[in-house]
């Protein structure tokens, strides 16, 4: 793994250097180590398989893969036009607020944190409504990115869904990104040309 | 996997600030692991179960940190007086930080990863990975500055 692509003001081999000897004097003492590795070798996995089963396992996969492959294509497909087209149809808020919190308190259905982890500088939010996913409850956020129109869906993680993060496309014009953080699964989307 | 351990502690470092956290949280990654038959995990699945830990466990349930990185019972520093100096004034500077910056600069200045291996491992954009290696940098060169300037000069 090499240093890359760092912008100006970001190389300097100083800070790096001073850094590297201040985490490099922050270490685990060894009896911690020792200890970590030995409840590590004493936990037994949750599921035990025996050889055999491997084998029957491997060629169902082989067998089910293609089939499974294009069935994950195709939800994938489907989660994309679901978004752009809630994008596209930009209903009214059912709730007018422009911070995360005020928005959690009025969709009271929802019981997950709405706010992202990921930074989205510049981002202002006018309201949200209740939507879904694939039939799974979602929140929809309307915001603002640089006086352009986006909307950023959040909802549990699934199984289906936590195979298409992160991931980003263009489905109709509208440009989607997804990604996952924890438990929770996130789509922002916004038009190529708004 | 000693070295490992302790990578995936520095890492866990970064994103909690606080040794116990980060000791608890490299733990329970490690066993967490184990237990799905892991023993052996290469640096980016340790790390990514860590992450996952930590946005699940720590932020999830706002929990904050409850040991100081200055409570150094776990660590085991073997620098001359000149860098401890330069320690602590990393350790404030770097908790004036978010979280996410910190992170950044750790896997890039530390970890030696690519500006994409670390947008990988953060679910964000490269350019958003660039935004808060730059800035985070730049808040860290600030704020040493500033301590720098609010040292009392002697007589």
């Amino acid at each position: 793994m090499a240093h890359d692509e760092v912008p100006a003001g970001a190389d300097d081999p100083a800070m790096d250097g001073a850094l590297q000897r201040h985490y490099a004097g922050e270490r685990l003492s060894d009896d911690r180590v020792e200890l970590i590795l030995a409840e590590g070798r004493q936990v037994a996995p949750r599921r035990s398989w025996p050889v055999w089963m491997s084998g029957v396992a491997a060629m169902l996969m082989l067998g089910f893969g293609g089939l499974q492959m294009q069935e994950r294509a195709s939800f994938r497909g489907a989660v994309f036009a679901e978004v752009a087209m809630n994008h596209q149809k930009n209903l009214q808020a059912e709730v007018v607020a422009t911070s995360f919190d005020k928005i959690s308190q009025q969709l009271d259905r929802v019981e997950f944190d709405l706010e992202p982890l990921t930074p989205m500088a510049d981002a202002e939010l006018t309201g949200a409504r209740y939507c879904s996913i694939q039939g799974n409850l979602a929140a929809l956020l309307k915001l603002q990115i640089n006086g352009r129109r986006h909307t950023l869906y959040v909802t549990p993680t699934t199984a289906d869904l936590e195979s298409l993060a992160p991931h980003a496309d263009v489905h109709d014009g509208v440009e989607i990104r997804m990604w996952q953080e924890g438990e929770r699964f996130f789509a922002l989307a916004a038009e190529i040309d708004g | 996997m000693r070295e490992l351990i302790q990578a995936g502690y520095g890492y866990a470092l970064s994103l909690t600030h606080a040794t116990g956290d980060a000791e608890d949280l490299v733990h329970e990654a490690w066993l967490r692991l184990a237990r799905r038959g892991q023993h052996a995990p290469d640096r980016a699945l340790l790390f990514t179960t860590i992450r996952h830990l930590y946005i699940d466990l720590w932020r999830r349930q706002d929990r904050h940190p409850t040991v100081e990185i200055e409570d150094e019972s776990h660590t085991a520093i073997t620098q001359s007086e000149d860098q401890q100096l330069d320690h602590v004034d990393l350790t404030r500077a770097l908790k004036g930080l978010r979280v996410e910056e910190r992170e950044a600069i750790y896997l890039q200045a530390i970890q030696g990863y690519s500006a994409a291996e670390v947008a990988d491992l953060m679910a964000m954009p490269r350019g958003s990975v660039l935004s808060l290696i730059h800035r985070g940098k730049a808040r860290l060169r600030k704020i040493l500055c500033i301590q720098e300037e609010e040292t009392p000069d002697g007589p």
